[in-house]
């Protein structure tokens, strides 16, 4: 199965996707996190692409085209638009199932897309992550507060992008030691500062966003949901039933032994995992 | 056996091995036997539970009704679980981080506890059946949770995020165990009927006595407030042990039934025996040698429940250490 990484301008700013799998399968388009890239998803893609058309974006700063620190760039309706391209370019006719997989911060972005794909979505899962209403549902829980303690260095603006100009592999020596990121991921990130100092715009963005989100309701999916979670990770509490319910109704929470990086860590269990979602969200998809 | 509540595939097999080797109510038990009412249904030590020098007649029906006693706590203690499955299980589940498997085995382990509770209940109907005593009457002999204010105070303390049910859970579930390691030396004294409901029933909790741990565990993974983590199992203490001895006391009821069956009559004439022990002396017997008794109240009995709630740092009335008597099946 070979792989291939695509540029495209879509009209708002080049994006930038890996390709690989199957022409004819359906589509699972997985979304990387902070400070990732999609090799993050190597161990899912080279599963998956036997039976499936896997499309892995880069999210917006991180490839080899900058996008810029202007925030908007950075919103997840700009990013879920060339991600609707994406997908009308792949499946012109509509004729294929959709899931969405997002880690970390490309979890707002999976959940938006999920809600706009409608009919034609397979599934939604969120790996360590949550959707923009669920993110400001938090904001109540003290516990995820205190886990949050990283993201308010990052809201003022300036101080995290002087830090890691200064001192990059310092401080993402620091962020591996302190989160237990996986070595296999960090390599991209340390040979440029600058996939690093753009998406830190995300953050902020989404923050902004998350106290616009309307509510729970309007990001409800009707397909299956799997929020699937490390228990040991540092920055998310794990979420609760209730919770996952939020998003949609036919939710499904699975916690494994693990950190922030379960698709990296414990990836045949994740793979196992994510195989029975999508086999049981296809056949509830065709009743 | 220690279950990991994260591995999905530990959870899976525990799910199949409880539903492959599940007892079947109306198979597995041979009801159309019915009861050897000439033996004996528990042994007895050399006091006759809290009797000292009760005739051989006397120790009959005492180990009968001790029997009949032991059946009726675990019917009604496993039947009143379904009453809090919401408010102890369901609400939990929902609102704490959980795998799938953990809703199906605790599915199985409500439904297995509601079989127990009809098999301990029938064995009594049968057994009033065949001596043709109403059962009405053995019911104001005998205890009953369903309304209580056990039942109650535990759906409260369940509503408001409390663990008090589980700990008692866990504490039924290693009494049970308890007590067929005390009765299986003496099969061949017992009555069959009973022997054979323990042994399935016990086969079943030991499959699923983890249950109740896996819970606890559960909801001791999120901060709660200080006083409700640390009082939880005190709680659970206070509640079964009033629950039980205002239900051990029923057995001066007997007084009033003495006229209706001989066995009445003859448990009637216990009563003397009972009350010639001083109440503290008698307590104290209930509390550390009396068997079955002993075993329900005295949480030195029960090793792994006192063992999580150590780990857990969560304190507990100190009680004596229990004394065991020698048991005897036939005199």
């Amino acid at each position: 199965m070979t792989e291939t990484i695509h540029s495209q301008d879509f009209g708002h700013s080049s994006f930038e996707w890996r390709e690989s799998g199957s022409a004819d399968g359906d589509l699972i388009v997985f979304l990387h996190g902070y400070p990732d890239s999609p090799s993050s998803w190597d161990h899912q893609i080279a599963h998956f692409a036997k039976r499936y058309l896997c499309l892995a974006p880069y999210n917006r700063g991180v490839g080899r085209v900058g996008a810029g620190e202007k925030a908007s760039t950075h919103s997840v309706d700009s990013h879920v638009l060339d991600l609707l391209s994406l997908v009308k370019q792949k499946d012109p006719l509509n004729e294929r199932r959709i899931f969405c997989v997002g880690h970390d911060l490309g979890g707002p972005i999976a959940a938006r897309l999920a809600r706009l794909l409608g009919d034609r979505l397979g599934g939604l899962v969120l790996i360590n992550s949550l959707s923009l209403s669920q993110m400001r549902g938090r904001l109540k829980q003290p516990r995820q507060l205190l886990k949050s303690w990283y993201i308010y260095p990052i809201l003022v603006p300036g101080l995290t992008e002087t830090m890691l100009r200064v001192t990059p592999k310092k401080w993402m020596a620091k962020a591996r030691t302190l989160a237990g990121m996986p070595a296999e991921l960090s390599r991209e990130s340390d040979t440029s500062p600058n996939q690093l100092i753009e998406p830190l715009q995300q953050y902020r963005q989404y923050f902004r966003e998350m106290w616009r989100t309307e509510d729970a309701v309007s990001e409800r999916i009707d397909r299956p949901l799997l929020m699937l979670f490390g228990n040991k990770d540092p920055f998310l509490a794990s979420p609760t039933m209730d919770e996952a319910r939020l998003l949609g109704h036919d939710a499904q929470v699975r916690i494994v032994e693990g950190a922030h990086w379960v698709h990296l860590d414990k990836a045949a269990d994740v793979n196992s995992f994510l195989e029975s979602f999508f086999e049981e969200a296809k056949s509830k998809h065709h009743q | 056996m220690r279950t990991n509540p994260l591995n999905a595939a530990e959870l899976r097999q525990q799910c199949k091995w409880q539903k492959d080797r599940a007892f079947d109510l109306e198979r597995d038990i041979p009801w159309a036997n019915g009861i050897d009412a000439s033996k004996f249904f528990l042994p007895l030590d050399a006091d006759a539970i809290a009797f000292p020098g009760a005739t051989p007649e006397q120790r009959h029906v005492l180990s009968q009704y001790a029997g009949l006693l032991i059946n009726a706590t675990i019917a009604e203690m496993e039947g009143v679980i379904h009453k809090l499955k919401d408010a102890a299980w369901n609400q939990v589940l929902r609102q704490h981080p959980v795998n799938p498997e953990m809703h199906e085995l605790g599915e199985l382990f409500f439904e297995e506890e509601r079989k127990h509770s009809v098999a301990f209940a029938r064995y009594n109907e049968i057994f009033c059946k065949q001596m043709g005593i109403n059962p009405e009457d053995m019911d104001r002999l005998l205890p009953k949770a369903f309304g209580s204010f056990f039942q109650k105070a535990i759906i409260a303390d369940a509503k408001k995020g409390g663990d008090a049910f589980w700990w008692c859970v866990a504490s039924v579930e290693e009494v049970s165990i308890e007590i067929y390691r005390m009765i299986h030396k003496f099969e061949k004294d017992l009555d069959p009927l009973y022997f054979t409901v323990h042994r399935k029933h016990l086969e079943e909790e030991s499959r699923h006595s983890n249950y109740a741990f896996l819970m606890l565990e559960l909801i001791n993974s999120t901060p709660r407030p200080f006083f409700r983590r640390r009082a939880s199992l005190m709680l659970a203490q206070s509640l079964s042990g009033m629950w039980v001895m205002s239900e051990l006391s029923k057995i001066y009821e007997v007084k009033r039934l003495k006229d209706r069956h001989p066995f009445f009559a003859q448990l009637a004439t216990c009563l003397p025996l009972l009350k010639k022990q001083s109440l503290p002396r008698l307590m104290w017997n209930l509390l550390v040698k009396a068997p079955y008794i002993s075993t329900v109240l005295n949480l030195n009995f029960h090793k792994h429940t006192k063992a999580k709630a150590r780990s857990q740092k969560i304190p507990h009335f100190p009680l004596p250490s229990p004394l065991s008597g020698a048991l005897n099946g036939k005199s």
